[in-house]
């Protein structure tokens, strides 16, 4: 019979199994004895002496049994009905122990599958670790997208990547009238496709022919688009699609998942670099974003000091040359999720600081558990368990606790996940990412046979480390201490994790409550903003066609006032670049802030409730021609003009063809990149004396900003046929009030405050019943010495304040731990402050006492029972 | 008595050994061991019944219940021939190596 055949023979039939066994082993001691009245023993003495010869039969059958094929499955499964039976015997030490590592593991998951979605998430490319997202480093030390000139420089010498293409952002209004709609894409360049190493799903990839100005329209659909809009038809390829009311020709669809950036993109076409228009030949105008691809052998380190060199080079040859300036190399997933990485490590970092505060009081809840076990124990040896074999059933059903608690917490984390992609947030790249796959699953699991052997290994040695004559002998009496100090070093660890989630929690409501103080520059309510793109009839003068909009908008009733501008706050986009004042040339030098260039009409501070400081805001009468004029932030005026008045000063952006603009207003600084980011000089210039050469690339869309006391709903309604009226085929897209962009900015950091804050209550509340487990045990435990006590004449505020000293001694420890840790980890946190120190004196010692104060409360119930401890009671329980 | 402990190999090679004569049981196998080494292997029940279990299992050994020579019932342990074969190859085996060892013992 072979090995496998009998491991199931000894699986299956194991009662026949046994029961031959211990026929055998009688059989061979009637043997012994039968031996030994033969030898002239009399029966009685027989008996004996063949059963000391033997050594104890049940040790006989349990070593015969232990060496069995299968053993292990079969003592496995004897182990987790046996762990399974002990767990329902005690139904409140395993709910709490469950509910326990089911936050703890449930919390790890949820963060674990964000992370995995958003940090660990691969794009649809192919080898994506080697694609390359190149930036360009700016005099100021700011990184920017490149300007055509610069690109086509840094194409040449792309030598230390292995290709370099551009990509840049694109809308188009696709359909007409009534379900004209504006889609997103991107312009490519036709080495994108190397780059990247895909190939359309359907058709074929641009050509570098298709990829020159004038060679025609060609457009590449998304996966998405193609499937929504054209049902997945494959005799889509080589059909026209109206775009702008212009036809372009499909040749191709993009496989499932490629996307450049998020959900969402819907068309691919060739960048056709125009040699006429202002993006092809200003070096001012940074409007490309180039990927390239790691040369094969070469690391990001590699390539980057290489391309350290060609900037070397380039800035000798050609000191004042922007392409000098060098560029930074950055993969495409660090560029994708930049920003979010150090928040979200920090808050798994949370999650695991909860898992363990988590398993710090299972374990607490086992090793009290294991000292009332201790006779189970000393019995189960003393039949003939090995020791081993004991530790091993004791880590089984600590693994069964965890694999439970990671059931229960699979649950939690899904609900968990879905409110999180409930709140809609737009910082994240790819929220459908976000999910409990298998490898979070995976994940899960790992976490759970870890946190099963980390809390149940040394609980487990405790309990199986029994002398079996001692234990047996003492019965239930109790009285031992071991354990105690373990458990104690538990709490005291549980303490200082709690008081370092407390402190991050704590510095992030601090910044938060700083950044809902901070000043956006404008007042954000009753402001509803739309955008809208200009039809192909306007195609030389976009803002004419928005200013006639914006005048059948200001007739609408409930209107108080209207604005025009290309982006407002919050919504980016605005190009920046230095400026040259009152006849000078324009300022490069290192450390330079570089100006932000916004484009806005009449009526636009007003609208915006944005202090005016001096001078006035644009009219109607700031035509093309009437003088050039400029209005300066706050920030800027101070920065060219300190302690003079700009007002009548000059100045030029540093594009070509601009004029000499007057300042004749001063307006209070507008946050806007976002509330917690810095404020930027701005310069304003009236839409309607552009220059010339970019008005094509600003004027591709213009927002309007409506102040009104009228509900949104039936303004919209009014707004649309207003639009309409001036061109029926031009659609609304990103209509949004200041509020929402406003909620937007803020989502991310109030979303890591509460979530940081529910991760450190979990941590004060489990890190408190820890306390006030180890509490109530050593008062129980200690429950002769103080009935002596009380009899020996102590009162009872002695023993409360012996009691609650020893609870308040092991929290400040654990404070005193917790210090040390927070400050360490104080680098970690930058990433969650806002203009609060990350080893803020006021937060820590606020959370100090909070943290001393939950201790206090976990020690003085405890403490109250042991005061009313009738002393005879105490002694009689001898 | 002095009682040395054995190597798993070498206790299977000696109940293999033990049998080569005939069926026995538990108790007797121990005893003819025993007897064969001149005391110098005492098997203890519970690693005697622990190796007759694996050895069944890897097929060198069958077993019967059987009435014992004093009627009492026993479980009588036979060779197989998968048995013989593998006492043959083992006891080659050990020769060559005693051999051996003798020979480095000497040649020090």
């Amino acid at each position: 019979m072979g090995r496998l055949s009998s491991s199931f023979r000894n699986l299956f039939r194991r009662a026949k199994v046994d029961g031959d066994l211990e026929a055998e082993i009688q059989s061979h001691r009637e043997l012994l004895t039968d031996q030994n009245i033969a030898d002239g023993m009399d029966p009685v003495t027989a008996h004996r002496q063949a059963t000391l010869e033997m050594g104890g039969v049940e040790q006989v059958r349990e070593k015969v049994r232990s060496a069995r094929a299968g053993q292990w499955m079969e003592q496995l499964w004897q182990d987790i009905r046996y762990a399974l039976r002990m767990l329902r015997k005690a139904p409140g030490f395993a709910a709490l122990a469950v509910i326990t590592l089911a936050l703890g593991i449930g919390a790890n998951t949820a963060m674990f599958s964000v992370i995995n979605g958003v940090l660990l998430h691969q794009p649809a490319f192919a080898d994506p670790a080697r694609v390359m997202v190149v930036l360009q480093k700016q005099p100021n030390g700011n990184s920017n997208v490149f300007s055509t000139p610069d690109y086509l420089e840094w194409k040449r010498q792309s030598s230390p990547v292995s290709q370099m293409a551009a990509v840049v952002g694109d809308i188009h209004t696709f359909g007409t009238g009534e379900q004209a709609e504006r889609i997103s894409g991107f312009r490519v360049s036709s080495e994108i496709f190397s780059v990247l190493g895909i190939s359309p799903a359907l058709g074929r990839p641009f050509t570098a022919e298709e990829d020159r100005s004038g060679a025609g329209q060609f457009l590449l659909l998304s996966d998405g688009f193609w499937k929504k809009n054209f049902h997945a038809d494959p005799k889509i390829l080589g059909a026209k699609v109206t775009l702008d009311g212009a036809p372009y020709m499909v040749i191709g669809v993009l496989p499932p998942k490629v996307q450049i950036f998020g959900p969402g993109e819907s068309f691919w076409t060739p960048l056709q670099l125009d040699a006429h228009d202002a993006r092809a030949t200003a070096r001012t105008v940074h409007w490309l974003l180039p990927f390239a691809r790691l040369a094969p052998g070469s690391s990001v380190k590699q390539a980057q000091s290489a391309v350290d060199a060609v900037a070397t080079r380039l800035h000798h040859d050609d000191p004042n040359g922007d392409a000098g300036y060098g560029v930074a190399l950055q993969t495409y997933q660090d560029f994708n999720t930049g920003g979010l990485r150090e928040p979200l490590l920090l808050l798994m970092g949370c999650v695991g600081f909860v898992l363990l505060i988590a398993c710090s009081n299972v374990a607490n809840l086992l090793l009290a558990r294991g000292s009332s076990r201790r006779l189970e124990m000393s019995i189960r040896t003393a039949v003939g368990a090995q020791r081993s074999r004991v530790f091993r059933q004791l880590l089984t059903e600590s693994v069964l606790l965890s694999l439970l608690g990671g059931v229960a917490g699979l649950f939690m984390a899904f609900a968990a996940l879905r409110a999180l992609l409930a709140a809609n947030l737009s910082s994240l790249p790819n929220p459908e990412t976000i999910q409990l796959n298998g490898t979070a699953l995976a994940f899960t699991l790992v976490i759970c046979l870890l946190v099963g052997i980390l809390f149940g290994v040394a609980p487990a040695l405790a309990t199986s480390r029994v002398d079996v004559s001692n234990s047996l002998r003492e019965t239930s009496r109790g009285g031992t201490r071991t354990g105690g100090r373990s458990r104690a070093a538990l709490v005291v660890a549980e303490t200082g994790l709690a008081f370092i989630l407390l402190i991050g929690a704590g510095l992030a409501l601090k910044s938060l409550w700083k950044v809902s103080r901070v000043d956006p520059g404008f007042n954000p309510g009753g402001l509803l903003t739309f955008r809208i793109s200009s039809p192909a009839t306007f195609k030389e003068h976009p803002f004419t066609f928005y200013s006639q909009v914006v005048e059948r908008v200001r007739a609408l009733p409930g209107v108080q006032s209207v604005a025009l501008a290309r982006d407002v706050p919050l919504s980016g986009g605005d190009p920046s670049m230095p400026i040259a004042v009152d006849g000078g040339t324009p300022q490069v030098t290192d450390g330079q802030v570089v100006t932000r260039y916004r484009v806005i009409g009449a009526d636009y501070f007003r609208s915006f409730e944005t202090p005016l400081l001096r001078g006035r805001e644009f009219t109607p009468e700031d035509t093309a021609a009437s003088q050039p004029v400029a209005i300066v932030s706050q920030s800027l005026a101070q920065r060219y003009w300190p302690n003079q008045s700009p007002l009548g000063k000059t100045l030029k952006p540093n594009i070509p063809d601009a004029s000499w603009y007057t300042v004749v207003g001063v307006v209070g600084d507008v946050r806007h990149q976002g509330l917690d980011a810095d404020t930027e000089p701005t310069a304003y210039y009236p839409f309607t004396q552009l220059p010339k050469s970019i008005e094509p690339l600003l004027g591709r869309y213009g927002t309007v900003i409506v102040r009104s006391n009228a509900r949104s709903t039936g303004l919209l309604d009014s707004i649309r046929h207003a639009v309409s009226s001036v061109d029926s085929s031009v659609p609304l897209f990103a209509v949004k009030s200041m509020d929402e962009f406003l909620a937007d900015a803020g989502s991310f950091r109030r979303l890591s405050v509460s979530l940081i804050g529910i991760f450190a209550v979990l941590a004060l509340v489990m890190a408190g019943t820890g306390l006030y487990g180890v509490m109530a045990y050593a008062v129980t435990q200690r429950t002769r010495e103080i009935g002596i006590r009380m009899a020996l004449g102590a009162k009872r505020r002695d023993v409360l304040r012996m009691i609650v000293g020893q609870g308040m001694k092991m929290g400040a420890i654990g404070v005193a731990a917790g210090i040390v840790g927070a400050v360490a980890l104080s680098r970690l946190m930058a990433s969650l402050v806002y203009q609060t120190s990350t080893t803020d004196v006021g937060t820590f010692v606020a959370v100090g006492l909070c943290l001393m104060l939950f201790v206090l409360v976990a020690g003085f119930v405890p403490s109250l029972r042991a005061t009313r401890v009738d002393p005879n009671a105490a002694l009689r329980c001898e | 008595m002095s009682r040395i402990e054995l190597l798993q190999g070498t206790l299977d090679m000696l109940i293999l050994n033990a049998l080569r004569t005939g069926s026995n049981h538990g108790l007797g196998i121990s005893r003819r061991i025993n007897q064969i080494t001149r005391g110098t292997f005492d098997v203890r029940p519970g690693s005697l019944y622990t190796a007759l279990h694996r050895l069944e299992e890897q097929g060198w050994l069958t077993s019967e219940w059987n009435d014992s020579e004093n009627r009492r019932r026993a479980k009588f342990y036979e060779l197989t021939a998968a048995g013989r074969k593998q006492l043959q190859a083992e006891t080659e085996n050990w020769e060559r190596i005693s051999l051996a060892i003798t020979r480095a013992l000497r040649a020090t």
